[in-house]
């Protein structure tokens, strides 16, 4: 057991630590272009010598050509665990951590709640397959889904914004919430919220239930022919009995291992969702900042994009021995053993991870 | 086979003392239409209480889905198309599922072939008893009751209650699970327990042990009991009637001994019995059955042996030849053979 | 061969396995030879612009009054290609890397299985456009090289598992003493575990790419270079598509044809999957 957290501390840290690491390389990579567009706009509000201009490009990317470059690199470090994500290059005056800490929230709120809505929607769905698999409802319900997992998110997200949204005006397309109501706990916020909210996440949702349906529809249809499912009946168990806990509860296992996987999918989907309709998450920020050619925003927000995945993924993990008492990892289970049966569901996890796992997961 | 004549006295002269169950014309068929297979044709046996019934035959042969098909417990593609199964006069294949399940495990229970499987691996193996003693209020008092007995029955498996209860089967061996599958079966003292092929996962120390313990439970239970195994050893030691059954028929019904050493027996199980080399033979040459069982998709005209019978004739792919009992009640379905004896024959279904 | 056989009877008695694999053809047909039979109109003729579907402009027209049917033609090969590519550079990578880990077992096989890990839990997406937004090409390899950074990590992972279980039988020693070339030994023993689960995945990878190269067409991360579906949606958006019903047609096109490709794979996988585990084909 000890020995298993330690592993996927370690593995969580450890990628937190490659992630930083890539972070730092990449904005050192490339000072050609973030330099030279740097050194363009501060030459073109003149008032600057070259020497001011390069010390001021210097001073946002946070590079001190004199320093060695492991010198550098802990330095970055040390900025990184202290919070200090560095300055935003179009506005030198906000702070990187200031966006993604207002950011940070909404992306969660959002990613959460559709993840929860599409998990539970897909468990229903994915028994009612299983449980009604010949008849008319169970082969209408697989096209229906198969359907629905083609279509990738964006895509729903843009089709929403054309047809409710821009057309005919059912509900909000822009923002969180509406700029005429003022945060805090009162009612016209928490609906204007709501309200704003509800196309990000059905553009999740819609995409992303059919995929757990199908992984439930597996699971089940695999606990059915199990063994201890027979043994169970041969006992005279109850069928509610035998469905709960011998049918549902083994049927679940599989499902939560595929909750930390589409975790990080459903991460990396809002940044097209929070793109089109302008909600302030992070995956909105970060898109911002690759087109505006604000590298600092652009990595501070990559890095607190894959901190919180990893941080979610650990969660899962540490969760699972509680609802699988054999303590056996979910990486484990992700992996081969299970994986190599072709048979049992090649299409594994959420949405457009069945239908995408290879690039973008 | 030195209590054969034992256990022979002990059955008395009449095979089917009061019958408690009787599988009449049960055929058990997989898939749709005429592409159906028959896992089980037309077999009619019948079991008296008291009986150590054992089911034999080669794999595939249809053991396993008579087996299933004693507690209604064929699952689709399979299904029961013709026949019925009998439990005390009560019909288990018509019965309801509230009936069903009052019936299973309380008068009539199963132990499945490498029960390693037959657990839940998410719920400890006490969890799971709990479940089984709530599933049937009338047997025990309470719970507390029930354990009792539970752990009372682990002991005469030779297993301690402390290392099964609060484990999760994972942690258990193949030899442990089969024998607390065995315990469990007879939880809620039922009257008839099914094993299927309860020797074959085992290595050979647990076989023994397993033997024994069926042994010992049936004599201080008397209890019935129906295993089915393809292994003639185990039937010789354990069984006091055998089945034979061959690609879904049934071939030769008997007492132990008239199926092991009457003259007139089945071509099919003469060879098996002739299979197994004598310790007492010395260096004998090994006699395997020439050829392979019948694919059931594509059976050959007649007697599903005849292919492979050193006594068959041409006359033998006419039609499938009836199962004859004799006054004994050892019933053999082989044209050749029951020609051959002027007893009087009766048809046996 | 008769995998051809079985796949062919399965398209046949499937319809959706059926769909899947026509359909592919086709898309693989007009990337190869689209360029042949649709021409792009270079004049623009803004009193045209996104007329509904007619003479001349099968599938209606754009913002700038070009019909929109050649335009999705020709999009298709830079989309296919790039997808393509990055399949191949995913499968490449990951049986490599599975391959080389699983044999070699002990602390090799512990760190990279380490490295995998890290990698599967890198969230994809977000690193592809990082990554792209610094290396801004369109060269299609290097395309296709971001897209598959991630995206070999599971198939490493399940190749090493079929290693790892050859290896521990020692399957050398076992080819030799069978006087076995190790060849035959890969082919028959390896590669037929792990073929189907190869395959399935070079499509699943193919999908993924897609889906990946669109997304960054759409968010105009990725620098275009001519036409392609995900620049004409985002195109379509940024000249005010949704705000008018008669654009329907120039944004919903290139949408369909991408959420066609998506179908057309998963039901071709499918089929792949039935052809591998006959235990489907009864169902």
């Amino acid at each position: 057991m000890i020995s298993y957290l330690a592993r996927r501390l370690l593995v969580a840290l450890l990628t937190i630590f490659v992630v930083v690491t890539i972070s730092f390389f990449m904005v050192r990579l490339m000072p050609g272009n973030a330099e030279s567009y740097l050194e363009n706009q501060l030459i073109q509000q003149g008032g600057l010598s070259s020497a001011q201009i390069q010390e001021r490009v210097n001073a946002l990317l946070g590079i001190e050509p004199k320093a060695p470059l492991w010198k550098q690199y802990f330095q970055y470090l040390r900025d990184i665990v202290h919070g200090n994500l560095g300055h935003s290059m179009i506005n030198p005056s906000t702070s990187v951590l200031h966006v993604v800490g207002n950011a940070l929230p909404w992306t969660l709120f959002s990613v959460g709640v559709a993840l929860l809505i599409s998990f539970g929607l897909g468990v229903v769905g994915g028994t009612i397959m299983a449980a009604f698999a010949d008849s008319f409802v169970g082969r209408f319900l697989t096209l229906v889904v198969s359907f629905l997992t083609a279509i990738p998110n964006y895509l729903i997200a843009i089709v929403l914004l054309y047809l409710i949204a821009d057309r005919y005006h059912l509900l909000p397309s822009q923002g969180a919430y509406s700029v005429d109501t003022s945060p805090g706990f009162n009612l016209p916020f928490v609906g204007s919220v709501l309200s704003h909210s509800v196309l990000p996440i059905a553009s999740y949702v819609i995409t992303a239930w059919g995929g757990w349906a199908l992984s439930m529809k597996g699971c089940v249809v695999n606990t059915l022919g199990a063994d201890y499912v027979r043994a169970a009946e041969s006992w005279g168990l109850r069928r509610r009995r035998v469905t709960q806990s011998y049918l549902g509860r083994n049927s679940m296992l599989p499902m939560v291992t595929s909750l930390a996987l589409s975790l990080g999918f459903m991460v990396g989907g809002s940044v097209f969702i929070e793109t089109y309709f302008s909600y302030p998450g992070m995956g909105f920020y970060l898109i911002q900042a690759v087109n505006s050619r604000d590298y600092s925003t652009m990595m501070g927000c990559f890095l607190v994009i894959t901190v919180s995945v990893v941080v979610a993924n650990l969660a899962v993990d540490l969760f699972y021995p509680l609802v699988d008492p054999r303590i056996v990892s979910p990486i484990g289970r992700k992996q081969s053993e299970t994986d190599i049966d072709v048979g049992s569901g090649v299409v594994v996890g959420p949405g457009p991870v069945s239908a995408t796992s290879g690039a973008a997961r | 086979m030195s209590t054969a004549t034992d256990k022979q006295s002990a059955n008395s002269s009449a095979p089917h003392t009061a019958p408690l169950i009787e599988v009449d014309h049960l055929t058990v068929a997989f898939g749709e239409g005429t592409r159906a297979v028959r896992a089980v044709d037309d077999v009619t046996l019948t079991v008296g209480r008291g009986d150590l019934y054992a089911l034999v035959g080669e794999s595939g042969c249809g053991k396993s889905t008579l087996a299933y098909s004693l507690l209604n417990l064929v699952t689709p593609p399979g299904r029961i198309t013709q026949g019925r199964v009998s439990f005390a006069g009560r019909d288990v294949t018509r019965m309801g599922r509230r009936q069903l399940e009052s019936l299973r495990g309380a008068e009539l229970s199963m132990v499945f072939q490498a029960a390693m499987n037959a657990f839940n691996p998410v719920l400890t193996i006490g969890r799971q008893v709990e479940h089984i003693l709530a599933a049937h209020p009338g047997v025990f008092a309470d719970q507390a009751e029930g354990r009792a007995y539970f752990e009372h029955l682990l002991q005469m498996v030779q297993l301690s209650p402390g290392e099964v209860w609060d484990t999760y089967e994972s942690r258990l061996s193949g030899g442990m699970k089969q024998r607390v599958a065995i315990a469990l079966s007879l939880l809620l003292k039922p009257s008839v327990v099914v094993l299927d092929e309860p020797t074959t996962a085992l290595d050979v120390l647990n076989q023994r042990l397993v033997i024994d313990i069926l042994r010992s439970l049936y004599e201080s239970l008397g209890i019935t009991i129906i295993f089915i195994t393809h292994d003639l050893a185990v039937v010789a030691e354990l069984a006091t009637r055998v089945g034979v059954m061959y690609a879904g028929r049934l071939v030769e019904t008997g007492t132990v001994d008239e199926v092991f050493l009457d003259r007139r027996r089945h071509p099919y199980v003469e060879a098996l019995v002739s299979a197994i080399p004598s310790v007492l033979s010395g260096q004998g040459v090994a006699h395997a059955i020439p050829g392979q069982v019948p694919d059931l998709r594509n059976l050959p005209p007649g007697c599903r042996f005849a292919p492979r019978c050193p006594l068959a004739r041409s006359s033998c792919s006419d039609g499938e030849p009836p199962l004859l009992a004799d006054r004994q009640g050892h019933a053999v379905a082989c044209f050749v053979v029951n020609e051959d004896h002027d007893q009087d024959l009766v048809v046996s279904q | 061969m008769k995998l051809l056989r079985d796949l062919g009877r399965i398209c046949w008695s499937d319809k959706s396995s059926l769909f899947g694999g026509l359909v592919l053809l086709v898309y693989i047909f007009l990337a190869i030879f689209g360029s042949s039979i649709a021409r792009l109109t270079s004049t623009e003729n803004p009193a045209a612009a996104f007329l509904p579907p007619g003479r001349g402009h099968i599938l209606g027209t754009d913002f700038y009054g070009r019909p929109i049917l050649p335009q999705l033609i020709l999009g298709t090969r830079p989309i296919m290609e790039v997808a393509v590519l990055s399949g191949i550079m995913v499968v490449f990578i990951g049986v490599v890397v599975g391959l080389a880990s699983g044999y070699k077992g002990g602390s090799v096989d512990y760190l990279v299985m380490r490295f995998v890990d890290v990698i599967l839990t890198i969230p994809g997406l977000p690193l592809i456009i990082v990554i792209s937004a610094v290396v801004h090409s369109a060269n299609p390899f290097v395309l296709a090289g971001i897209l598959s950074v991630t995206g070999w990590a599971g198939l490493a992972r399940a190749v090493r598992s079929q290693a790892l279980s050859l290896a521990t039988v020692d399957f050398v020693e076992a080819a030799r003493i069978q006087g076995l070339p190790l060849r035959n030994m890969i082919s028959k023993q390896l590669l037929p575990n792990v073929g189907p689960y190869v395959a399935i995945n070079f499509l699943l990878a193919i999908n993924g790419a897609i889906y990946a190269l669109v997304g960054l067409f759409l968010l105009g991360v990725a620098p275009v270079s001519g036409t392609n579906w995900g620049t004409m949606i985002n195109l379509a958006m940024s000249q005010g598509a949704l705000y008018s019903s008669s654009s329907i047609y120039y944004l919903f096109a290139p949408m369909a044809m991408i959420v066609l490709l998506h179908m057309a794979f998963i039901f071709f996988s499918r089929a792949l999957d039935r052809l591998f585990n006959p235990r489907l084909r009864v169902a």
